[in-house]
């Protein structure tokens, strides 16, 4: 365990070296949530409450959102894994002896939590500049369980990405089906517009999946738009995602470490 | 051979090129154009999603924004597809790497190589579902088509892609002094997402930074309103103007950056 956490320690040192590259990146998708602000804003001069959302509570909805991204999204989305696999580096991997899915989290989490600071650094100086107005939560228990909500969005999305990674030891280069999957994640999160407002057979779709845990569904538990009472379904489906995509990650890993041999001299 | 025609010959050899370096993973590409039509989508998803519980916002209605999102598609792909990824990203490992000093030493425009050294030949296919958009925007906004608003509106999508070209030149351009690295072109990439939502949502001190110095308002609002007859003749003249100047301004920086460049290492 001790690997793992002086792993992490040190790719978090490597990344806050570059702490500038990183603070732009997320700034970047600051932008985005900045603008459907406003758009958010703008929708509002003509009604007080939308879709059961106050104007207050879908800004908040809206900038939490935007920051629960930043740890869960921004994280290299499989990007170390497939570069290793692709490179041949992993055989280094192979040779040390940690775990290889284990030393590949350890170093999300350390990328996500360096994400989480500078996200911090960045919406605060997002709140400076536009005042927005804002809804405390309903209780702190809602709060706890919106973040035991978004742990289980952050292991989602590194098991995900992870699996689709791992797919370099057949086809080289997974960029392309890791970006579909990124695309669909911009909206399907519900950070942008709650999942609710999506039409019937697409809502179903986008509710069935777990990627509402990431920050739509905790943000509507921090606004009591979702009762405490009724959390306990979809922490229990987000518990059986997480394990199912463990158990796909472990057999993609374990097939695909059989298949890979490493080039070079 | 005299200059355009060198440059044209030159910039089919690099489409040429990058074809070639793209159909070494063909699998991906067909994905990432995929990826690409779905993400339009989505946007559309988006949008219907909020006009599913208003009506207008900010003067804009469902078939408005449509023409937005179309523009605003139009837009994204011609700039995907040619300079976009080439200023924001290769051209800062090229200076990090010291590839940039072979660069100088050839006998081409290292401003031309720095912008379409790499084009994405396959995302060609992407313009099919956005043009279709285009159409179907048009049609459901009753616009007729008469030479006036499309040379207009045509100008001022030339205009766009001029003031985005210039924003990430200077971008590109502060590499030579300072390398930052992929974070600002995601930077770059998520101003540039501003454009996707009308304009006239922004208020306050933020519309006039997204309109006058930053501004976002001229890569879809503004030829969406042309198309639509809500813009006017001053605010079209000062997109072009503004987009002129820009690229006035971004050509300086880049000259100025060049001869400032001193290569990497030692």
């Amino acid at each position: 365990m001790r690997a793992y956490w002086v792993l992490a320690r040190n790719v978090f040192a490597s990344y806050a070296v570059y702490r500038l590259n990183l603070f732009l990146e997320i700034a970047g998708s600051a932008l985005v949530t900045l603008s459907v602000y406003f758009l958010w804003r703008a929708a509002f001069a003509q009604t007080t409450t939308i879709g059961g959302f106050t104007q207050p509570q879908m800004l908040t909805y809206v900038l939490g959102g935007g920051l629960l991204q930043s740890f869960v999204l921004f994280a290299s989305q499989g990007d170390v894994a497939n570069e290793e696999i692709k490179v041949g580096t992993i055989a280094l991997r192979l040779t040390k002896p940690l775990s290889i899915l284990g030393g590949w989290f350890a170093q999300d989490l350390a990328r996500r939590l360096l994400n989480l600071l500078l996200a911090l650094a960045a919406f605060v100086l997002l709140i400076i500049l536009i005042h927005p107005p804002f809804v405390a939560p309903v209780s702190t228990a809602a709060v706890g369980w919106a973040l035991v909500m978004v742990l289980l969005g952050a292991l989602v999305h590194f098991l995900l990405f992870t699996s689709i990674a791992m797919g370099a030891f057949w086809v080289s280069e997974t960029w392309a089906q890791r970006f579909i999957v990124r695309v669909v994640l911009e909206i399907a999160t519900g950070a942008l517009v709650p999942l609710a407002f999506f039409p019937s057979v697409i809502g179903q779709i986008l509710r069935a999946l777990p990627f509402g845990l990431m920050a739509g569904t905790p943000m509507e538990l921090y606004l009591g738009k979702r009762p405490l009472e009724t959390i306990g379904p979809t922490i229990v489906a987000g518990i059986v995602w997480v394990i199912a995509l463990a158990i796909v990650c472990r057999v993609v890993y374990h097939r695909g470490i059989r298949h890979f041999s490493a080039t070079g001299g | 051979m005299n200059s355009l025609t060198k440059t044209l010959r030159i910039v089919g050899h690099f489409a040429k090129l990058s074809l070639m370096e793209q159909t070494i993973f063909r699998q991906s590409f067909v994905t990432a154009v995929i990826g690409k039509i779905l993400r339009v989508g989505l946007v559309l998803l988006f949008f219907s999603a909020i006009y599913a519980r208003v009506s207008t916002f900010a003067g804009w209605n469902f078939h408005h924004a449509l023409m937005l999102v179309a523009i605003f598609a139009l837009v994204d792909f011609a700039v995907s597809i040619t300079f976009m990824r080439n200023l924001a990203y290769h051209f800062s490992t090229q200076i990090q790497r010291g590839e940039f000093d072979l660069v100088l030493s050839r006998p081409i425009n290292p401003l031309l190589w720095a912008t379409l050294r790499r084009i994405d030949i396959f995302d060609l296919v992407s313009a099919i579902p956005v043009i279709g958009l285009l159409v179907y925007a048009l049609a459901i906004n009753h616009i007729a088509l008469t030479f006036v608003t499309v040379s207009t509106s045509l100008i001022l999508i030339v205009a766009a892609y001029g003031a985005v070209f210039a924003f990430y030149l200077l971008l590109a351009s502060t590499f030579f002094w300072s390398v930052i690295g992929s974070g600002a072109g995601r930077f770059a990439e998520g101003l540039f997402k501003l454009g996707r939502v009308p304009s006239d949502v922004y208020t306050g001190a933020s519309r006039v930074v997204f309109t006058y110095i930053i501004p976002v308002a001229l890569l879809a609002t503004i030829p969406a309103k042309t198309l639509l007859g809500t813009g006017s003749w001053a605010l079209a003249a000062y997109s072009i103007g503004l987009s002129a100047g820009f690229v006035a301004l971004s050509l300086s920086v880049w000259e100025r950056g060049l001869r400032h460049y001193t290569s990497a290492g030692g």
